[in-house]
């Protein structure tokens, strides 16, 4: 069904490229040679303009939405509560969701979902190649990333956060505080292959070492088994293993880094300028900055077991 | 039957009937119902019970600056120093870790944290999530400073700079190591003068003990009010998880109860029936109070009085006992340190028992200078050097307190009891 789903928005998506064609999919293989022939795209857009004065009153990147009636937004395979997990029905529920839904509302089109993305990086790529409008899919903002796409303003801020096992961990301790062992943490750190998290740890902690593994539950299990000392990821997603399945707090416990900062973003083709600037407006007038607390607080039915 | 007829008659000027061991009875029955059945009522007259513990208090620092100082003293000038100085050095260590060993023992065989089921740790697990202990830190700027408790500063805290400060802010420990200093440096004046300044502190130490006598009239009262407060707020969901070690605990504290009155009834040389009276007053004191020093001035009574041990040696060795020594702490720890280590599925080796055993007599004796939540911390002066984890049993062992606490406070109570009738020779030998 969802392959289905998949190969009816990959169409879609192919037939609205009918409009920007090969210009665009070089991107994908040279971007310097993109940049380039991008400029002759926006050279060439009032050509377009000129022959057709309809598309001239609206900006592209909208009118593209307008005319297909569906906001195609780019959503990870993987359920991920309290972002985008299953609701009521077969509907769609979260913090993502609404998020997606309201911006369709706004647009007054109907919403889509492409979920075919299997990483948080391929739901990057979904709309860089412009499989999708946007992606509200609990991405981070990386400099990395921002090199292909554009992000909006953050509409979640979380702090980083390890889950740490506690007795792996007091044997580390030696008589220092707990503070002073993590600051200068050694040993095997379990991150998700591929992640935002990957640099992090490099970054923030110089002397331990990553492990990489295939998922997060991979990753909870490793540090519940005493395979690695500590997983590392945001705050919430710490958070939300100790209060989903609380047999583990007493094995594993929570630090959030104060100092560190994860921003959660949508993320938009980088030239899809008007569309960003209609999203910031958005999280503007809504006031839409959510933090890991507010998010746990409202959507604390779907994990805590009580 | 008697119960009734005693109340019918209040206009009697006697009032001994609050001090017969039934009314007792009935003011123990009466708060244990109302504790459990109506905790807003309990909650109405918990003043009544802080009120007795307070007066209890009251009377703490003055005996135990008076008993200690004037023992102390007197034991110089005697010629039994030396005999009584060694028993206590002798005594003191070897009762501490034969509690220590005893606890440690039961523990390991009947294994209260092995294989717990998921259902149980799952409610203790959620315990741990609501306590709110997530811990939040910075990897920049300057650490926090936390306080911290080794054995260095253990020793260092002993000593008071200021005499008067540790007495206005109770720090017991302080206090008492002000007291041997002080009786040992009046002992050995050898001076008329310091003959007038033990008279005076044994004139205070005789007046407070006045005071705690008429205080046991109004302990049915008291007893009552404390026994009801202390049962409302006990939480179940806790309790029934964490049920194994409460019951190994509580176990364990019985079976130190039955030992310590077997010491004290072998070295008291009096019939069985009457040493059970005798201790039956501090013995529901420590329970209803939790607080080891409110039962001081009442185990001095009865060690001295009803069960006639020398005086002078049970002014020293009794506040010294439950001050110092603090066995029922001890047993806890010894029990909690290998429910930890079975919780967190890790094997101990000979040398790590041994750390077992002595540790939790240090970190047990390191509590006299604490109070509250604080004692438990001390639970990781154990667990730290066998590298296990405190934040999360801490948080465990804090919400089963309001149960534990009076059994570990009459642990402390009465082996002290029992120590000092080793200690002491009976009077009438």
């Amino acid at each position: 069904m969802d392959r289905v789903c998949c190969w009816i928005a990959a169409s879609v998506i192919q037939g609205i490229q009918y409009i920007i064609p090969k210009i665009e999919r070089s991107h994908v293989v040279a971007p310097v040679l993109g940049l380039v022939l991008s400029g002759l795209l926006f050279g060439s857009l009032p050509a377009n303009a000129a022959s057709d004065v309809e598309t001239a009153a609206m900006p592209p990147d909208i009118q593209r939405i307008i005319d297909r009636g569906s906001l195609i937004v780019a959503l990870l395979d993987t359920d991920n509560p309290p972002f985008f997990m299953a609701g009521e029905g077969d509907r769609l529920d979260g913090l993502d969701v609404k998020l997606a839904t309201d911006l369709a509302h706004g647009l007054g089109v109907r919403l889509e979902f492409n979920r075919s993305a299997t990483t948080f990086n391929e739901v990057v790529d979904t709309v860089f190649n412009h499989h999708a409008d946007i992606a509200i899919s609990k991405i981070s903002r990386t400099m990395s990333r921002i090199q292909r796409v554009r992000f909006s303003d953050p509409y979640l801020r979380m702090r980083q956060g390890l889950l740490v096992n506690r007795l792996r961990l007091a044997q580390q301790t030696n008589g220092r505080s707990v503070p002073e062992t993590i600051r200068a943490l050694q040993g095997q750190v379990g991150v998700i292959e591929g992640s935002s998290y990957v640099g992090f740890l490099n970054q923030k902690f110089p002397d331990a070492t990553v492990v990489e593994y295939p998922t997060w539950d991979d990753t909870v299990d490793a540090v519940a088994r005493g395979e690695v000392l500590a997983a590392y990821r945001d705050e919430l997603e710490i958070k939300k293993v100790v209060r989903s399945s609380p047999n583990a707090a007493l094995q594993m416990e929570t630090i959030a880094l104060t100092d560190t900062e994860d921003p959660i973003a949508m993320v938009l083709p980088w030239n899809s300028t008007h569309l960003l600037a209609m999203v910031n407006q958005y999280l503007d007038t809504e006031r839409l900055e959510h933090s890991a607390e507010t998010v746990l607080q409202d959507y604390a039915d779907y994990f805590d077991v009580n | 039957m008697t119960i009734q007829t005693a109340i019918q008659l209040p206009r009697r000027v006697s009032l001994t009937w609050l001090k017969s061991p039934w009314a007792i009875l009935v003011s123990v029955m009466l708060g244990v119902y109302i504790g459990s059945f109506h905790p807003v009522i309990a909650n109405v007259i918990a003043p009544i019970g802080d009120l007795y513990l307070g007066l209890l208090k009251m009377c703490v620092f003055p005996i135990l600056l008076s008993a200690i100082t004037t023992s102390i003293g007197r034991l110089m000038t005697s010629r039994d120093a030396g005999q009584y100085i060694r028993r206590i050095l002798i005594v003191f260590p070897l009762g501490l870790l034969l509690a220590s060993m005893i606890a440690m023992i039961i523990a390991m065989v009947l294994g209260p944290g092995r294989d717990l089921s998921e259902a149980t740790l799952k409610t203790l697990g959620v315990v741990v999530n609501n306590s709110g202990i997530n811990l939040e830190m910075s990897l920049t700027g300057p650490l926090p400073q936390e306080e911290t408790t080794n054995i260095a500063s253990f020793f260092i805290g002993m000593v008071p700079d200021n005499i008067f400060l540790a007495l206005s802010e109770g720090q017991t420990l302080k206090v008492l190591v002000f007291a041997i200093i002080f009786g040992v440096s009046l002992g050995l004046l050898k001076d008329a003068q310091s003959n007038s300044v033990f008279d005076i502190l044994d004139a205070i130490f005789q007046s407070f003990n006045q005071l705690i006598q008429w205080f046991t009239l109004i302990l049915p009262f008291g007893l009552c009010s404390l026994l009801a407060y202390q049962l409302s707020r006990q939480g179940t969901d806790v309790m029934l998880a964490m049920i194994n070690f409460i019951g190994v605990t509580l176990a364990t504290f019985f079976i130190i109860y039955v030992l310590n009155t077997l010491i004290i009834w072998q070295q008291s040389k009096q019939s069985f029936w009457s040493v059970l009276s005798a201790v039956r007053e501090p013995a529901i004191l420590a329970l209803a109070t939790s607080s080891s020093l409110a039962c001081l001035p009442s185990a001095i009574a009865q060690l001295s009085g009803e069960l006639k041990f020398k005086r002078q040696t049970v002014n020293l060795v009794t506040p010294l006992s439950i001050t110092l020594c603090r066995f029922g702490s001890v047993i806890y720890f010894a029990l909690g340190t290998i429910f930890v280590a079975q919780l967190y599925q890790t094997s101990l080796g000979v040398t790590e028992l041994i750390v077992v055993v002595f540790g939790a007599v240090f970190a047990g004796m390191a509590t006299s200078g604490v109070t509250g939540v604080l004692t438990l911390t001390m639970l990781g002066l154990v667990l730290e050097p066998l590298q296990l984890p405190l934040e999360a049993v801490l948080v465990l062992f804090i919400a089963i307190d309001p149960l534990i606490d009076p059994f570990r406070t009459l642990g402390i109570v009465y082996s002290g009891m029992a120590t000092t009738a080793i200690i002491a020779d009976s009077e009438s030998n």
